[in-house]
């Protein structure tokens, strides 16, 4: 056994979906226990969680686990935005390498419906945001003027935006995990209500949606399964922005993608499968250029390809992604290595792409004025 | 109590002020607090209100909360180079490219109001 080696060892999750009226233990322990079970484990086995959450309240990790009978095991409670399941996971890789533990438990969790629908808020802590909070900033309209700006440069129009939610709705019907079942079509997403444009409702992740998902990292392997390793793992924070920035750049997420490689020692030819953090349809198409999958202004072409596609060379989003699974904050990047497990176990179903061996997870964290996002971070799996 | 830093001068018409860094020469928005331990290494700077649209959006909110379309963008004042995000004044819709003066508004700070050619 290599000891500098980390392995998932157990993975489970909820269905993304609207639940109301469960409580975070109710919702969270279901997965804690099919991830330890699927590990081949008992709680007993776990020496440290990890319990990455955004709403929630303070000490989150500790409620949920209350009644689990554990024994006062170290919980650490993660917030950093959209990309907080994907840091827990991070710095639960740097206590594992350290020595502090040999088994760990991630756990993601969100209940958007708490908040009642609507935009997720932005953080009024600084002038800036303040102010251009005050203006209208919300983080649809970040995403959507990146929209307006790739659209004017590329020549392209609104319907290669619509293929991405086409594309993500169909992944998202195989997969029962996803709040969004239903395939659609071109014209019904640009006919669906406008948001911001160009960006109409059904290219914008659900904003009302609850979840969690869990995974077991480990030093040792004892599963039973062939093993998926983690071979990278990168969180990178934005950079201030300048009056030069190109808003198409997805700087942070290069950035991260590049270190990930780096890490891997591997690069982006040989990713066969990817989870990517689609929270609106301009998203993907950016990443596709950012993660380095096609060249820069070669990210229309590799979508209308259909290599995207879940029966294409590189299949992106396969769970449905954030559009149609759903993306309850803190849970989403802890569901992406979750799915990514699966499909490397060749455990994915009817949405099982074809026999990978190395796969990807992009996940970014927004939400202040000034920076292009607050977090990324970039995972790589392999078996 | 409102904490925001004014941004505004009091010529007239005002001119927006931002902050440039003293060896760098950057010029950020808006300009930094004076309580801010940063504002050491930096002097305000008035910048030329003309700009260019780099980018927009029309927000459409729902229709129950009857607030109608408006459209906001980043617009790029060239001359102190910086980049600010606002409200957008015009008739007709937006277009990459556009000439913008940035105004005082007594509701959202400042807007961009479309010059017209």
């Amino acid at each position: 056994m290599n000891k500098n080696m980390i392995y998932i060892e157990g993975v489970a999750m909820t269905r993304f979906d609207k639940q109301p009226n469960t409580l975070a233990p109710e919702l969270a322990q279901g997965a804690i226990l099919n991830a330890v079970k699927d590990a081949n484990l008992t709680l007993n086995d776990i020496e440290a969680i990890y319990c990455a959450n955004v709403f929630g309240g303070m000490i989150l990790g500790q409620l949920i686990v209350r009644d689990l009978q554990l024994q006062g095991i170290p919980i650490y409670n993660i917030e950093n935005a959209c990309a907080s399941g994907a840091t827990a996971v991070h710095l639960a890789k740097h206590a594992l390498l350290a020595e502090q533990y040999k088994t760990i438990l991630v756990v993601g969790i969100e209940q958007l419906t708490q908040l009642g629908g609507g935009t997720i808020p932005l953080q009024l802590n600084d002038h800036k945001t303040r102010i251009y909070s005050n203006s209208g900033l919300v983080l649809p309209s970040i995403y959507a003027m990146r929209a307006t700006r790739y659209l004017y440069e590329r020549d392209e129009d609104p319907s290669l935006l619509a293929q991405v939610a086409v594309k993500n709705r169909f992944n998202g019907s195989l997969n029962p995990y996803a709040q969004q079942r239903t395939p659609t079509t071109i014209e019904e997403v640009l006919s669906s209500r406008m948001i911001a444009e160009p960006l109409t409702l059904m290219q914008c992740c659900p904003s009302q949606v609850d979840g969690a998902a869990a995974l077991i990292l480990s030093t040792e392997h004892n599963n039973g399964r062939k093993p998926v390793k983690l071979l990278a793992s990168i969180v990178q924070s934005g950079k201030q922005e300048k009056y030069t920035d190109d808003i198409l750049d997805a700087e942070i997420t290069a950035r991260a993608a590049r270190l990930a490689y780096e890490q891997a020692g591997i690069g982006p030819n040989d990713i066969d499968v990817i989870e990517l953090h689609d929270a609106f349809t301009i998203a993907e198409l950016i990443y596709y250029e950012a993660i380095g999958i096609a060249k820069p202004g070669e990210g229309p072409e590799l979508l209308r390809s259909g290599k995207t596609g879940l029966s294409g060379k590189i299949p992106v989003n396969p769970s449905g992604g954030l559009l149609a699974k759903g993306h309850p904050l803190g849970a989403t990047g802890v569901a992406q290595m979750v799915e990514l497990t699966w499909q490397l176990e060749g455990r994915a179903m009817e949405r099982q792409v074809n026999k990978p061996k190395i796969a990807l997870a992009q996940c970014t964290g927004g939400g202040i004025a000034g920076v292009d996002h607050a977090a990324s971070s970039v995972h790589i799996l392999g078996i | 109590m409102d904490i925001t830093p004014h941004y505004w001068n009091q010529s007239s018409p005002p001119k927006p002020l931002g902050s440039m860094h003293i060896k760098s020469k950057e010029i950020f928005f808006p300009p930094f607090a004076k309580e801010s331990p940063l504002d050491k290494d930096y002097v305000d700077q008035e910048l030329n209100p003309n700009g260019i649209l780099y980018s927009f959006t029309v927000i459409h909110p729902s229709i129950k909360s009857g607030i109608q379309p408006y459209a906001i963008g980043f617009v790029n004042l060239p001359d102190f180079p910086v980049r600010i995000f606002g409200r957008l004044i015009q008739s007709g819709n937006p277009a990459i490219g556009d000439e913008y003066l940035m105004k005082p508004d007594a509701e959202f700070g400042h807007i961009f109001e479309k010059i017209s050619q």
